[in-house]
């Protein structure tokens, strides 16, 4: 086990060293910083390298340069709009595979009956929706129409709430307002919409995907050793098929995860959100390649990340991995 | 007192073009501790069989029998729930790929573990001991180990144990074997049967070994039942098919085994039935063998029944009941 997470933890380092040099190479491409570029005028190789690990220095040691347009620290400014987009990310996360997991072995267990293919096309249907006209149609409905969920940003401006940890929901709760409560209700009542908007085509992927592994899986001879040694059937179900259909669920859900923090943009345009996507965007407006380069960086390493921590979690779940010698 | 008793077993197979027939109108009888052997070539519908008395078939697939008797209770006259559980209590079966019919993502002792708590129970230490001596029963000479592996750690010989002991740890008064070891190399099976064999006996198990070898069954089975394409078509004394089979496509069988050393005829080839097995919406008029068979007469084109044939046993083909020696070599059945 240690082996693995150290191979994991090699290879993790090795994309990312992968990606300063990507990153560095963008530096000398376009006018980013001095602060970080060093002198541009040099063309020899041997000097390259020298700036490569300058470079390198001064990312590791937490500076990322300074935005053009208003001069704030571009990591402090990540820092700052991240924990925004992790929680809309796992909040859309957390929506797409508890409904679409169950969704899915329940479509596999209705296999070409009316219930599986109403799944099926409904999750096409979701599948290939254009999220920015899937976004404003439920705002229509939801907010304008219905008033049942609020149109843009994380909370009501009628709590005041310090950022600690950046994370709304862990925010209010830890305030010592008298609102505290209602305040964490009142961003959850934020963030329900954007979640579901931005959680609609994972959940789609899910689903399938999750009802293709299931029916390979149920219709394997260990399923029908387990019938045959007189299990319940939600022992079948739950225990033994899903164990072994959850392998490549896991993979797409890091596939997914991915997907999903680098896909928050739109949705954070649409309700507002003051996340990674919007601020990104900003600085592709202004060309504050600064910004651009940090934020780059940040995303690229945070996918790294967390594909190193779905790898592990394969191997702990598929013994045909972890105990190969 | 017997052990099962099917009557008139009909497995329909319900597919987009149609209904069609897998198994038709089979009646068969075990006693208790017998060892009954199944033969046929494959598509014969002998797995459907082992599938439908154990209540496994696809959801594809219908059945319908006048009674299944299964040690003293009709499976027919039982809800879906209680079958699965009466069934899960009395009898287990063995499948063909023992790789494949465990569990990849759990460990020996978890999935033999699961059975003992469902049939028969006890504390953590009662039940691994339990574990152990089911293992050790199956010829596991590491249990220790073996319980702590996992299926894809094994080879498929000792995966083969691994299911027997899972299967026998329901305690089963009949035992399905579907080609034990037709995945296993001949060493192997040769062991695998011996245990098998040995279990029956030691046990008073019933035990339906269920091959298309026929070299496999003549040493060890009581009884022989010969399949065709969904029917029955010769059911008798082990002795009795081996020295003086009926039904031609028993004859064709038992041609067609390799003969070693002296038995072999130098140059000679090996006998091979012309044709395939039908196809199942192809069936043919009269005898299913009919156009295959070298004995193929005009009446051939009509039904055929199983006829008891005194001292021997039953046979569905007319030609050999005409034929038949008037006085069968071996009487002992």
């Amino acid at each position: 086990m240690t082996k693995i997470i150290l191979r994991q933890l090699i290879i993790m380092l090795l994309s990312l060293i992968t990606l300063t040099i990507f990153t560095f190479s963008l530096t000398r491409f376009f006018p980013v910083d001095s602060s970080i570029t060093g002198n541009a005028n040099v063309d020899n190789a041997a000097h390259l390298f020298f700036h490569y690990f300058d470079y390198l220095k001064l990312i590791v040691s937490g500076d990322w340069g300074y935005s053009r347009i208003n001069g704030s620290d571009v990591l402090k400014d990540f820092l700052l709009y991240f924990p925004a987009t992790i929680e809309l990310s796992f909040a859309a996360l957390i929506i797409s595979i508890s409904i679409g997991l169950p969704l899915g072995v329940f479509a596999a267990r209705h296999k070409n009956m009316w219930q599986d293919k109403l799944i099926v096309s409904t999750t096409l249907v979701g599948y290939s929706m254009p999220i920015f006209w899937w976004g404003m149609l439920l705002v229509l409905l939801f907010s304008l129409t219905l008033s049942l969920t609020p149109v843009a940003s994380r909370i009501g401006f009628e709590y005041d709430i310090l950022p600690v940890t950046g994370f709304m929901l862990i925010d209010t709760l830890i305030s010592n307002k008298p609102y505290a409560v209602e305040a964490f209700f009142d961003a959850l009542h934020h963030l329900i919409l954007p979640a579901i908007v931005l959680g609609t085509i994972p959940l789609a992927i899910f689903t399938r995907v999750t009802r293709a592994s299931m029916i390979e899986a149920l219709s394997s001879d260990y399923i029908r050793t387990a019938k045959a040694k007189g299990l319940a059937t939600s022992r079948i179900i739950w225990v033994h098929a899903l164990r072994n259909a959850m392998i490549p669920i896991i993979t797409i859900i890091g596939l997914q995860i991915s997907v999903l923090i680098t896909g928050t943009l739109i949705t954070e345009i649409i309700f507002s959100w003051p996340g990674v996507g919007k601020w990104l965007l900003e600085a592709v407006y202004r060309r504050d390649l600064v910004t651009i380069h940090g934020g780059l960086l940040a995303i690229a390493s945070t996918v790294i990340f967390i594909n190193m921590l779905i790898e592990i979690t394969t191997y702990l779940i598929n013994p045909r991995l972890r105990l190969q010698k | 007192m017997h052990l099962l008793r099917l009557e008139n077993l009909s497995v329909t197979y319900h597919s987009n073009n149609g209904d069609f027939p897998i198994i038709e109108r089979l009646s068969l009888k075990m006693d208790m501790g017998e060892i009954l052997g199944i033969v046929g070539e494959s598509g014969s519908g002998k797995s459907i069989l082992a599938l439908a008395i154990m209540g496994l078939l696809s959801p594809k697939m219908s059945m319908r029998a006048d009674y299944i008797n299964l040690d003293g209770q009709d499976l027919m006259k039982m809800s879906h729930a209680q079958r699965a559980a009466y069934v899960a209590s009395k009898a287990a079966i063995i499948f063909q790929e023992p790789q494949a019919s465990l569990n990849p993502c759990y460990s020996v002792s978890s999935q033999l573990d699961e059975t003992i708590i469902l049939h028969q129970g006890g504390n953590n230490k009662l039940r691994k001991s339990r574990a152990i001596n089911l293992l050790e029963s199956v010829g596991v000479t590491q249990p220790e180990t073996v319980l702590k592996m996992y299926p894809h750690q094994l080879s498929g010989g000792m995966n083969q144990r691994v299911a027997i002991a899972i299967a026998l740890s329901c305690k089963p008064r009949l035992l399905i074997a579907d080609e034990p070891t037709t995945a296993l190399d001949v060493t192997i099976q040769s062991q695998i049967i011996d245990l098998l064999v040995d279990l029956s006996k030691a046990e008073d198990v019933g035990l339906m070994l269920i091959t298309h070898d026929f070299a496999l069954l003549s040493e060890n089975t009581d009884r022989v039942g010969v399949i065709y394409s969904g029917q029955l078509m010769e059911h008798a004394a082990t002795e009795n098919i081996l020295s003086c089979p009926h039904h031609p496509y028993t004859k064709a069988l038992l041609d067609s085994i390799p003969q070693l050393g002296d038995r072999h005829i130098k140059g000679s080839r090996m006998f091979a039935l012309e044709g395939n097995i039908p196809a199942i919406d192809q069936l043919p008029v009269g005898c299913r063998l009919g156009p295959r068979c070298p004995q193929a007469e005009k009446l051939c084109v009509k039904n055929q029944k199983l006829k008891t044939i005194e001292n021997y046993g039953k046979v569905r083909c007319h030609v050999a009941i005409a034929h038949s020696p008037t006085q069968p070599k071996d009487k002992t059945s």
